[in-house]
């Protein structure tokens, strides 16, 4: 939208006079104010002053029934000069009225009261009515006048004053905006003086400099356009070609393959596997291993699929889009298999043999997942080859879920679900600080199940809070009057939203009198930090004096933050970064990050899967507090930890 | 506004004065004969009754005040004595016969929940941060006591936590006299109580001097046990050895104190020499009769105290010393210790510690703002250890003494506190009815957090017979040196860890003045105490254990029967619940206390004080059953020969009733008898 | 602060029966200067040449607390009142009858028929009556002073029909019973 633009010294002009109309206005205003009004008020106030002066003394005298001290104090009242005329009131009618002779020409008159109260009380006994003459009013208000009158005077010429300069200062601010408007490469600005004024003059020679500045620029600017285009060009397709195809073998990438899947039905899709690549790896190094997914790569492209991807490392994807049945579909799998493995893939002077594992989709829509659990499926059959299908798996899980599901029922009821101990070694100490509580599962046969095969499960099934608890309260009884130990029980977000959990677990550990030693373990994966009843939790427990540990810490939802804000007292690292810690530089690092922050924030960490001597000396020199895992012992029944920890080797 | 008035002033002034008749004769006359004359005397009363609590009914506290003279005359015959007849206090006392008193049953297990001053110095022992050693202090030595219950007032900074216990000597300053305190006393009564003392002053210009000295003792031994063997807290090998017999209560106990003032500047000096039997033993086992206890207290402070018309400035600096020993059979022969040794002699200990601090403090109020009473000041103070000797039986075979003052001291020799105090505090009057006050104290000890102790009140006056005051005041008490740091000691572990008790007390008072002597005053509390310290578990370790809320009443009313005749009358109830729901143990639910006091002829009168103590519950995990109540009646009759000699006769517990104050669980079992029927002939000269 | 204490050096009425010190104390030192505010007080014994005299009235038992009050107008006064000769004489309660000469009665503790009897005797003589409790003014007394939260003077409204008039500044320090 179009603006109309004011001058600058126009518009400084407007404020200035605006300013001065509203000042002179106020002024106006407050001296008709005070003059008349204020001026008044204080007369008046001094008026009532001298009535509630004597008012205490009149009462007095009124209450004592003293009339001719009242008339005296009247009287008194009366000689101040001001004073012309009092009447006082008693019972609501006039009692006395005294006043002088006095001439009010040259003041005005002001009539003021003031009640009469009884000594010492609040009520009201008569009224003091007084007339009084204030002589200064109208001197008072005179002299204001004029004063006003010349203050309106030097206001006016100060601001036609800095009307005058602004215009005046401004006007070559007026000139070189003038001049610019117009300004282009071809029609410089010329000046032809400088301004006097320093910051104007700034300008003018800024401008100046620019003007130069642009012409340059101006030039270069031409040149590089036309060059740049035609490298543009070049480097987009460039960039089009890596982001689609992999840099080894030149085969679309899994980028180009995410692209192309959707678009593919009624074909046949298929990862191919190389079996024990890390071992050529290994072996021959990584250069080696790379040549030869080169040369299985180039071996793919010669069989001409309808289209073929390196997915990943050393994982090949292939369509070929014919309607197949499950025969001749595993019979060209079996063909392509046979021909790769009797292919030998040559290395300077090595031969290479591949055997690989074809995972297979031939459903309407087939998908790379399909295809990735065929593929492992058929790892776990130990068969080359497999085909998805919708049928075994349902039916595999299903089965899986009931007789697990029977198996905790029964579990539950005979008592096999036990509390295993498994001891926390506190390295700087040298002694068993304490132990994890377990839950295991003994099967009827006697073989010992981790939770890890039904956890999953059993936390949707109402038997789950069952187990908890149970869990919980043979760890109070048996660390009850262990008062030596620690003892940790792990708790699932499902543990703690249950309520009834929550209660029982504070019930009994009050009951028990265990809650400086026990320690709960909340799983790190399960987005703890989301779920206020955690928070709360973590809260109330550490206001019983319990202390709270984040299990499995670094296994990738890895949140540092929430440490901080759910104030928990360890840190257990995660078993898959411990046990092979020794001998993976990354593994190190991530792990001693951890460590590093942990101790910051005064957090105490324990390793788990310390599994041997090595692992266990790398722990301690990087500095964890605690240990766990077999090299220290085995998670045992309650019952044998005592046993257990007399044998157990000294560190 | 405010201009204008200031304006118009000087115009009121001249018509105020212009108003008195006869202006111009009265000029001629004495100044005396003016009213601002009048008006001046009156402030001056009003400020000396403000500072001898005669105000009282007045002033944001609940205080009760008894005049010595007062007392001596319906038979008192010590501090103790007094004390006991204050509403809602009690006196407790433990192994060592550390009596204290009790306020509302708050604590009983605790000694410095409230302080012990003598003209202003406070004198709590270093130690145990008791004053039970000047409760013996002859009543005639004592001019006035004013027993502020509820945690009283930050104007001086000290921060009492139940109550505070001011008492005021002769010497005490608005009264000192040039001649008519000098006075000899001389007392004897039962237990072969002897008592001699001796007051006098002496004055000139700016200089005066005041000097008080008593020395009293005693022979008494009052039954008692069996002893706390024969409850099996020494194991049951250990059963048979306990004992029941006298216990040795006897003291000798004197106490010097000086007063000298010049101009400005006033300097106490006293020092209390006290020595007394080993009570029922540190230990819980009963003494021989010969064993014995001193616990020596001085102390010095110099006190500058200018005071211009509106300020009150008083700039203090003292020093205080505390001494404990005890020499002291604390185990029978034969006694055998759970690691197998046997004290074929007995275990024999000397326990010395000496303790000493300095301390500063500075204050002031200034009155010159409105309707403002402002007061401000700071305290500091150093307590360190300079003393600590442990010698006893041979810890390994029971044979021969040995020297473990370096190896295991009772105490620890290092230690030390130091703690910084800040109040301040506003009385605001908003009307001649209704005036309101608050402040806080804020306290820093070292190893403690900081308290914050805020106060605050209101008084209203609504009209001159009836008064009503509410309170709201928070207190905090700092773990006594004993709860801290005593070490190597089985019956008392002192705990570094401790936090202070904390008290939050809410009073309302209503006063009814009936007349110019007489008045009848109700109040009702709640106290909401925290983390109270006692050792009461199996390590004998003191810890912040308890909890407790408390509520109660007490009604108190005075007044002269006709012109001969005088009634004080008390009663207290206290009702309360400790860690959740244990009852509020070893405190009386009922008290009353009274005297009757009547005039026979001008020169004979006699007193009747009557005193009943409810019965108090035990502690949780103590099987015994309740300690009984008991009532006693005392009866006093006094002579005087209008010559300032008064001769007194007095018997106490008249009917000899069973007075026992509690022990704790697993202690003696019988608790603490205390004195039967007994007399005392005083005989008092003044000059 | 020195002039305090020492305006109060005051022995303790170690004998007297329900009598407070610092009230007595302060009733012994403020009455004799309101009477002092009597009108025309001052000129009238001026040129009568007249002593001022003060009767300090009590029971036969408090004859000690008589003695001591006169002995501390005594000490503070030193028998002169605004260089007026100053008198104060003590009497039971039994021994007034009126025909005494005196410019005020200051009653001690009495009973209720004593007070009563006294004030009559005022009332003819008109001379105001200071009272050592302020309940006395319920029968008719003049003047007590009392202390609460700070000094009050009580004047009794009714007795001022007929005790001469006091000086106006009086009047506005003093709080008035009307009963």
């Amino acid at each position: 939208m179009f603006k109309r633009q004011r001058s600058l010294s126009a518009t400084l002009t407007g404020y200035v006079v605006v300013m001065g109309i509203v000042i002179i206005a106020v002024a106006f205003f407050l001296f008709e104010y005070f003059s008349k009004q204020v001026l008044y008020d204080i007369e008046k106030e001094k008026a009532k002053l001298i009535a509630e002066m004597f008012a205490p003394q009149i009462g007095i005298n009124l209450y004592l029934g003293m009339d001719d001290r009242v008339v005296e104090a009247l009287r008194q009242l009366l000689k101040q000069k001001e004073i012309v005329a009092v009447k006082l009131y008693c019972n609501g009618r006039v009692c006395h009225d005294l006043h002088k002779s006095v001439s009010a020409e040259n003041g005005i008159v002001i009539e003021t009261s003031a009640d009469i109260y009884r000594p010492g009380d609040k009520s009201k006994i008569g009224k003091l009515v007084v007339d009084y003459v204030s002589y200064t009013y109208n001197a008072m208000l005179l002299r204001l006048t004029k004063m006003f009158a010349v203050f309106l005077l030097l206001l006016a010429l100060f601001y036609a004053l800095t009307v005058y300069l602004i215009r005046k200062r401004l006007y070559p601010l007026k000139e070189l905006a003038n001049s610019l408007v117009d300004y282009s490469v071809k029609n410089p600005v010329k000046f032809k003086r400088l301004s006097s004024d320093r910051e104007i003059r700034q300008i003018e020679e800024a401008v100046e400099k620019m003007q130069e500045k642009i012409e340059e620029y101006t030039r270069k600017l031409t040149h590089l356009n036309e060059n740049l285009h035609i490298q543009v060009e070049q480097k987009t397709k460039k960039l089009w070609d890596q982001l689609y195809s992999d840099s080894l073998t030149g085969l679309p990438n899994r980028r180009a393959m995410m692209r192309d899947l959707p678009r593919i039905h009624g074909a046949l899709l298929a990862i191919a596997n190389i079996d024990d690549f890390t071992e050529i790896n290994d072996l021959y190094g990584h250069h080696v291993g790379d040549e030869i997914l080169k040369q299985l790569g180039a071996k793919l492209s010669s069989m001409n699929f309808d289209a073929l991807y390196r997915a990943s490392g050393d994982e090949f994807v292939f369509i070929v889009k014919k309607e197949f049945t499950s025969k001749s579909a595993l019979e060209l799998l079996k063909r392509i298999r046979e021909e790769i493995e009797n292919t030998s893939f040559l290395f300077e002077e090595n031969r290479i043999d591949l055997r690989i594992s074809i995972g297979a989709s031939i459903e309407y829509m087939p998908t790379i997942e399909q295809a990735d659990m065929a593929l492992k499926e058929a790892r776990k059959q130990r068969v080359p080859i497999m085909l998805f299908s919708q049928n075994w798996q349902v039916k595999k899980r299903y089965k899986e879920n009931i007789q697990w599901v029977s198996e905790i029922k029964s579990a539950l009821e005979d008592g096999r679900i036990e509390a295993y101990g498994q001891p926390l070694y506190d390295i700087r100490h040298h002694h068993v600080k304490g132990y994890e509580v377990l839950m295991r599962l003994i099967k009827k046969d006697g073989t010992v199940v981790s939770p890890f095969h039904f956890l999953s499960l059993a936390q949707k099934t109402h038997y789950y809070p069952k187990m908890t608890r149970h869990i919980v309260e043979q760890s109070c009884i048996y660390f009850e009057n262990r008062k030596e130990f620690t003892f940790s029980v792990n708790l699932s977000v499902e543990d703690i939203l249950n309520a009834e959990t929550v209660e029982f677990i504070k019930e009994r550990v009050e009951k028990h009198h265990v809650a400086n030693r026990i320690i709960f373990e909340l799983l790190e994966s399960e987005n703890i930090e989301n779920y206020p009843e955690v928070a709360i939790f973590i809260e109330d427990m550490k206001h019983f004096g319990c202390k709270i540990a984040i299990d499995d810490f670094g296994t990738g939802y890895s949140n540092f933050s929430y440490l901080t804000s759910l104030d928990v007292d360890y840190i257990k690292i995660d078993g898959s970064l411990i046990k092979n810690v020794h001998k993976d530089k990354n593994l190190e690092i991530i792990a001693e990050t951890i460590i590093d922050f942990a101790q910051r924030l005064n957090i105490k960490t324990v390793a788990e899967f310390v599994c041997d001597e090595a692992v266990y000396e790398k722990v301690c020199q990087m500095g964890v507090d605690i240990a766990q895992g077999y090299y220290i012992d085995e998670p045992r029944p309650l019952r044998e930890l005592e046993e257990a920890q007399k044998s157990l080797r000294d560190l | 506004m405010k201009k204008i008035s200031k304006l118009l002033l000087f115009l009121g002034g001249s018509v105020l004065f212009a108003f008195e008749p006869n202006s111009t004769l009265l000029a001629e006359t004495d100044k005396m004969a003016s009213i601002d004359s009048i008006v001046d005397d009156m402030q001056k009363i009003s400020y000396l009754a403000e500072k001898v609590k005669m105000n009282e009914p007045y002033q944001p506290y609940i205080v009760t005040v008894f005049q010595g003279p007062e007392m001596e005359r319906i038979g008192v015959t010590n501090l103790k004595d007094a004390l006991e007849l204050v509403p809602g206090v009690d006196m407790a006392t433990d192994n060592l016969d550390n009596k204290r008193a009790i306020f509302r049953g708050s604590n009983p297990s605790a000694y410095g929940q409230s302080r012990l001053f003598i003209d202003g110095v406070e004198v709590n022992d270093l130690f145990i941060d008791g004053y039970g050693m000047y409760l013996d202090m002859p009543i005639e030595m004592i001019k006035r006591i004013e027993v502020t219950r509820g945690p009283g007032s930050v104007s001086d900074g000290y921060n009492a936590y139940a109550g505070s216990i001011r008492v005021f000597t002769y010497a005490q300053n608005s009264f000192e006299s040039e001649e008519d305190h000098d006075r000899i006393v001389i007392k004897g009564g039962s237990y072969e109580y002897r008592m001699g003392g001796f007051i006098k002053n002496y004055q000139k210009n700016d200089l005066s001097l005041h000097a008080q000295f008593y020395y009293q003792r005693d022979d008494k031994y009052l039954p008692a046990g069996p002893d706390a063997l024969a409850t099996g807290i020494y194991g049951p090998r250990n059963v048979s050895l306990a004992r029941s017999g006298s216990a040795p209560l006897w003291m000798k106990n004197s106490m010097l104190q000086m007063t000298l003032r010049y101009k400005d500047t006033t300097f106490r000096a006293g020092y209390l020499y006290d020595k007394r039997g080993s009570a029922y033993g540190i230990n819980g086992a009963l003494p021989d009769p010969d064993d014995s206890m001193r616990m020596p207290q001085k102390y010095m402070e110099a006190d500058y105290h200018p005071s211009m018309k509106k300020w009150q400035i008083h700039i203090k600096a003292g020093w205080k010393d505390s001494q404990f020993k005890s020499e002291s059979h604390l185990l029978p022969a034969g006694f055998s210790t759970s690691s197998g040794v046997v004290y074929k002699d007995g275990f024999y200990g000397e326990h010395e510690a000496k303790l000493r601090r300095f301390y500063q403090t500075s204050y002031g109020s200034y009155r010159g703002w409105s309707n403002h009473s402002l007061s401000a000041g700071y305290y500091i103070d150093y307590t360190k250890t300079y003393k600590v000797i442990t010698k006893t039986t041979d810890r390994r075979d029971g044979i021969g003494m040995v020297d473990y003052s370096r190896a295991a001291p009772f105490s620890d020799p290092d230690a030390y506190l130091r703690a910084k105090r800040l109040f301040v505090q506003d009385r605001y009057d908003y009307s001649d009815k209704l005036s309101l006050q608050a402040g806080v104290n804020i306290e820093k000890v070292t190893h403690m957090k900081v308290q914050y102790n805020p106060r605050l009140s209101l008084v209203y006056q609504a009209d001159g017979y009836n008064i009503y005051k509410a309170i709201y005041s928070r207190s905090s008490r700092s773990p006594s040196w004993q709860e801290l740091f005593t070490i190597n000691n089985h019956a008392r572990v002192g705990n570094l860890a401790l936090e202070p008790e904390r008290v939050d007390a809410f009073e309302a008072a209503y006063i009814h003045k009936m007349g110019t002597d007489s008045f009848l005053q109700v109040n009702i509390f709640y106290l909401r105490n925290d983390k109270q310290i006692d050792n009461n578990n199996a390590e004998h370790e003191y810890r912040n254990a308890s909890d407790s809320k408390i509520y109660g009443m007490e009604v108190e009313c005075k007044t002269p029967i006709g012109l001969d005749d005088a009634l004080y009358m008390n009663y207290s109830y206290v009702y309360g619940k400790q860690n959740g729901d244990d009852p509020l143990a070893n405190a009386a639910h009922h008290m009353a206390k009274g005297y009757y006091l009547h005039r026979l002829s001008g020169a004979l009168d006699m007193a009747l004080v009557g005193k009943y103590v409810g019965s108090k519950e035990r502690m949780r995990g103590d099987p015994r059953s309740k300690l009984d109540s008991y009532a006693t009646l005392d009866i006093a009759f006094g002579y005087h020969n209008g010559d300032d000699l008064k001769v007194r006769f007095g018997m106490q517990n008249l009917f000899d009733a069973d007075v026992r104050y509690p022990s704790v669980a697993y202690n003696y079992m019988n608790d603490y008898p205390q004195e039967g029927r007994r007399v005392m002939i005083t005989l008092l000269k003044g000059f | 602060m020195r002039l305090v204490i020492s305006f109060f050096i005051f022995a303790q009425l170690l004998w007297a029966y329900n009598y407070n010190d610092i009230l007595l104390e302060a009733q012994s030192r403020i009455y004799p200067k309101i009477l002092l505010l009597e009108d025309g007080f001052v000129q009238r014994h001026q040129m009568a040449k007249k002593p001022v005299v003060l009767m300090v009235v009590h029971e036969r038992e408090d004859g000690e607390v008589a003695k001591r009050v006169i002995q501390k107008i005594g000490e503070y006064y030193g028998g002169e009142l605004a260089n007026l000769p100053f008198l104060v004489k003590d009497a039971t309660f039994d021994d007034i009858d009126g025909k005494e000469e005196c410019d005020a009665y200051y009653l001690l503790k009495g009973k209720e028929e004593n007070i009563k009897k006294m004030v009559s005797l005022a009332r003819k003589k008109r001379v105001p009556v200071f009272v050592y409790d302020f309940e006395d003014l319920a029968f008719g007394a003049t003047i007590a002073l009392d202390i609460r939260r700070a000094t009050v003077i009580y004047m009794n409204k009714r007795s001022l029909e007929w005790v001469p008039r006091f000086r106006q500044s009086l009047y506005t320090i003093v709080r008035f019973m009307d009963v």
